[in-house]
């Protein structure tokens, strides 16, 4: 019994960064001392009278093009066999397909990265109707297709980066998955792992919905003012509260007095979410976004009756 | 509207550039590639301006110009020195914590930049977040390893 009581304490200790934190605030005082030298200003006064040219923010055409050659979908007979048996009804075979790998392999460093793109065929031709949503559709995917890439690459180098370096140990893992395909949505769920020393898992989910072949973030499924955030995060801090009074064990950045900035603020418009078979939201968040690390993951699911009639 | 986005920049960093400067000086320790980086990082601010997509964002947006402009300066020159007694007399008052700093000091230049943001510069964790272009579970993440970090430094 006396161990069990020592075991918490010292969880409870190893949490709490109080002290810590305010002997960091207090070096503030010397850091800000730094003298800044006199010539600053007027070096920076002169940088900015300069003006630049304009750039926006486009695809770039060599991404666009491999892209374009994916939609046309290679397949193997195998997969398409497959395939044609899940026809939906809009008529258009959605899938991911691995385009690029990437594995690393040494004593400290580790990486195995698999980076999917969208791919979408139309088993039936598209009639009038659904041209403007096909199109749409189209630079939907190609927009998910080129954010996949770019955020996959960035880790990618990130770590290559600091296996050059040599510092301590790493760890890269990218895998996908399809948590939702129905008549209505697409969700390509993509999961993150990245270990420098102790590791963290996070997601990035994409949904799009078939019909208006636009790509879907939670905020979007809501009709406006329909305080679908403040209905769903509370149900979500409940089953939090229940877990945590059912298990000692269990913690939440819920309700907590001594870090109130560690908190849970509630759901956001972009938050990770997809839609379950019996068309409940699971809610899926990021390591260390709701709790400490030793929870590891978690996903809520928000029943359908609690949010069904705010639903555009 | 490009101009507008411009004056905002150039407004961002007036305002700012101590900051700016005190980042890459903990990175450099040096006065002179100091303020070169926070030069390039200006240039580089207002010839990127058209890419700002929203202006209430610039403050973030440029902090995190001026900390890619620090790093890739030290990849160039790979001088990421040490802190000497020579850096500690020119910065002035070190403080009564001189263990703590030289804790501070010794971390990666990622998890040092946390720090320096987190509590040397007060910023929220959400604004971190922003700078870094690292959604918060990630930046609150790294930081609480850090402080374990520090922790087990200290002793």
């Amino acid at each position: 019994m006396n161990m069990i009581h020592e075991n918490n304490k010292n969880t409870k200790e190893k949490r709490d960064f109080t002290e810590l934190e305010e002997r960091l605030r207090a070096g503030r005082e010397a850091y800000q001392k730094i003298p800044v030298p006199e010539g600053m200003e007027e070096r920076v006064r002169k940088a900015a009278e300069r003006t630049g040219k304009l750039h926006g923010f486009r695809i770039p055409a060599a991404v666009a093009a491999a892209v374009a050659v994916l939609i046309i979908l290679p397949n193997t007979g195998a997969d398409m066999a497959y395939a044609m048996g899940n026809i939906p009804v809009v008529g258009r075979l959605f899938q991911a397909v691995t385009f690029r790998d990437y594995q690393y392999e040494s004593d400290r460093f580790n990486a195995d990265v698999e980076v999917p793109q969208i791919v979408v065929e139309d088993v039936k031709k598209p009639d009038q109707e659904s041209e403007e949503s096909s199109q749409k559709l189209q630079e939907t995917i190609e927009q998910v297709n080129f954010d996949i890439d770019a955020v996959t690459n960035q880790l990618i180098e990130e770590f290559k980066e600091s296996a050059e370096l040599g510092e301590s140990y790493g760890g890269l893992e990218i895998h996908h998955e399809i948590v939702t395909d129905n008549e209505q949505y697409f969700t390509l769920k993509l999961s993150i792992y990245q270990a420098a020393g102790s590791g963290t898992e996070s997601y990035k989910l994409y949904t799009i919905d078939k019909r208006s072949g636009r790509q879907v973030h939670l905020g979007d499924l809501f009709l406006e003012n329909s305080g679908y955030n403040e209905l769903m995060s509370e149900n979500i801090r409940n089953q939090m509260r229940t877990l945590m009074a059912e298990d000692e064990m269990n913690m939440y950045w819920v309700d907590n007095t001594d870090i109130p900035e560690w908190n849970w603020e509630g759901i956001k418009e972009d938050q990770n979410f997809y839609f379950d078979d019996e068309g409940n939201i699971v809610i899926v968040f990021d390591e260390y976004e709701v709790a400490p690390g030793y929870m590891g993951a978690q996903e809520f699911v928000v029943e359908r009756e609690v949010f069904g009639e705010l639903l555009k | 509207m490009r101009s507008r986005k411009e004056a905002v920049i150039r407004s961002v960093l007036l305002e700012n550039y101590q900051s700016y400067y005190r980042l890459a000086f903990s990175y450099v320790h040096q006065e002179a590639d100091a303020m070169d980086i926070v030069q390039e990082g200006a240039y580089k601010a207002m010839a990127k301006a058209g890419s700002l997509r929203d202006e209430s964002y610039a403050a973030t947006w440029v902090y995190r110009i001026m900390i890619n402009t620090a790093k890739d300066y030290l990849k160039k020159y790979e001088r990421e020195r040490g802190i000497l007694e020579e850096d500690i007399a020119v910065s002035g008052d070190i403080g009564r914590d001189v263990e703590l700093r030289e804790a501070v000091e010794k971390l990666p230049l990622q998890e040092k930049t946390l720090i320096i943001l987190r509590f040397y510069e007060d910023k929220s964790l959400a604004e971190i977040a922003q700078i870094l272009q690292e959604n918060l579970s990630t930046v609150k993440s790294r930081l609480y390893r850090t402080l374990e970090k520090l922790r087990r430094e200290l002793g």
